[in-house]
């Protein structure tokens, strides 16, 4: 699409999200083109016709103030109903009237577990520059500037597996983890709040991922801090090629369908903006028997509401030794790596796994307490869990 | 034309415009200038939220289609059940209006 046409679309629709945003754009699109052509037709030059069109248009702010009050007036005037202080109600209209940055995901993954959160590209940077961000560069290798940092962030979503195009909307999709390592490495803080369509916070900017007719929660944003467990647990001696990026084969029960699984249910003290992951690191094995990246298995929830967690494995893994010590969980790989009768045995009644619990406290910045260790040391045994 | 005039009578003008076949914005536009021989000259910026409101209040329903000259597709709006009757009524509003007003200058 012409870039003209782009910037005028993304402009009239601002403070629109998710399908409707999308529906508006498509409609403004059908209408420029229409337009244009008949321009074309009488004589114009494509580039002159374009040009017509939109200046025919008129300014986009017109179009967003008049779909924005569509859209949004009818929820803020019930705020003004609701309110009975006049101040209270002018900063619900303010509030309501800017938009909240919400972005459309999609989920491309066919692995278990997804390798990465994905999101419309163009409304991030879209939801980024109305927040106050400055963006430059390419697509897909754009430089943001966050506002009170002077420090540049740089993307780069033209690695493999980084973007991906939604064959249902034809528009391009980015991870989230790529942004999210990007502001991190730039020194800038990120943090994940909730967990049923989250908040992320990139520096002090918040994007809200998903909505109310597209639910999503945030299990795949910790995979990073999941990556640097396992980087303990194996400690400093396990330099692998392959752990410059990945840890381990990650492997995740919750995302397979099809397989049995085993739940295993604790009780904590609920605490707000916080997490847990259990995570089980076993020697990997190859198809062909031999040694490969450690295979680590594990689970994200947040407490029930009353401090219940319930934690989804695979089948095998009925018994575990429930640990909060990392040393522990490294000496259980040293031995099962010796033992490969232990490890076949490894999670049942013979040989308990030993599961490291941790808590998750919305930290997604490198190496800057994203998690801690919970203090436990006892059996839990699983049930059986229906397809 | 004074556009508060337009304003006031926007829903009608468009109920009216989508009364016979379903057409999208740019033909509604032309539709509007070719009928009363440009006396209404509608902008866009006003034109698709008024659609969207009247699609919001149910009166009339939109889907896109391919474009009759090909590109991308356009957003055809019809009017509902619910919009034939409202249409109606605005119009006996209308023209009970306007035979008030005039009564008011007969005698003049």
């Amino acid at each position: 699409m012409n870039r003209p046409v782009q910037q005028y679309l993304r402009q009239a629709t601002r403070g629109l999200w998710g399908t409707k945003r999308r529906e508006v754009q498509a409609e403004l699109l059908g209408h420029i083109e229409a337009r244009a052509q008949e321009f074309q037709l009488a004589g114009l030059h494509p580039q002159d016709a374009l040009h017509r069109t939109l200046t025919e248009l008129g300014a986009p702010d017109q179009i967003r103030r008049g779909m924005t009050h569509v859209y949004l007036a009818p929820v803020a005037i019930n705020g003004v109903l609701m309110s009975t202080l006049a101040v209270v109600a002018v900063l619900t209209l303010g509030m309501l009237a800017s938009g909240r940055a919400q972005v459309s995901v999609y989920d491309p993954s066919t692995s278990s577990p997804p390798t990465a959160f994905f999101v419309d590209r163009e409304e991030l940077l879209d939801e980024l520059q109305q927040r106050g961000a400055q963006v430059s560069g390419s697509a897909l290798q754009p430089t943001i500037v966050f506002p009170g940092y002077a420090r540049a962030v740089h993307v780069d979503w033209t690695k493999s597996g980084q973007s991906t195009t939604n064959p249902q909307d034809q528009r391009t999709y980015v991870s989230v983890n790529a942004l999210t390592s990007a502001v991190s490495t730039a020194g800038l803080p990120v943090h994940v709040q909730g967990w049923t369509n989250p908040t992320l916070l990139l520096s002090s900017l918040p994007v809200q991922l998903g909505d109310q007719a597209q639910r999503v929660d945030a299990f795949a944003l910790y995979n990073p801090v999941l990556n640097e467990v396992v980087r303990e647990v194996l400690g400093p001696g396990a330099a692998h090629a392959l752990l410059a990026t990945l840890s381990a084969d990650f492997e995740a029960a919750r995302w397979t369908a099809a397989t049995e699984k085993v739940e295993h249910t604790l009780t904590v003290v609920p605490r707000p903006g916080v997490v847990y992951a259990l995570l089980i690191v076993e020697p990997g094995v190859n198809d062909f028997g031999t040694r490969h990246i450690p295979h680590a298995v594990f689970d994200i929830t947040p407490d029930a509401g009353d401090g219940t967690l319930r934690f989804v494995l695979p089948k095998k893994y009925t018994h575990l030794q429930l640990t909060g010590r990392v040393p522990q969980a490294r000496e259980a790989l040293r031995l099962l790596a010796r033992d490969g009768d232990a490890a076949r045995h490894h999670g049942g009644p013979w040989r308990p796994a030993v599961a490291l619990l941790i808590e998750l406290n919305g930290n997604l910045g490198q190496n800057t307490g994203t998690y801690t260790t919970m203090s436990i040391d006892r059996l839990s045994l699983g049930t059986s869990k229906p397809k | 034309m004074d556009a508060n005039l337009l304003k006031g009578h926007l829903d009608l003008i468009l109920l009216s415009i989508l009364e016979d076949t379903p057409k999208y914005g740019l033909e509604i536009i032309k539709d509007a200038q070719d009928r009363t021989d440009g006396y209404f000259d509608f902008k866009v910026g006003s034109l698709y939220p008024a659609l969207h409101r009247l699609e919001q209040a149910h009166w009339i329903t939109g889907d896109f289609h391919p474009s009759p000259r090909g590109g991308a597709p356009v957003k055809y709006y019809q009017l509902t059940p619910a919009g034939q009757r409202e249409l109606q009524r605005k119009r006996d509003q209308f023209q009970e209006f306007t035979a008030k007003v005039q009564s008011l200058w007969r005698f003049r």
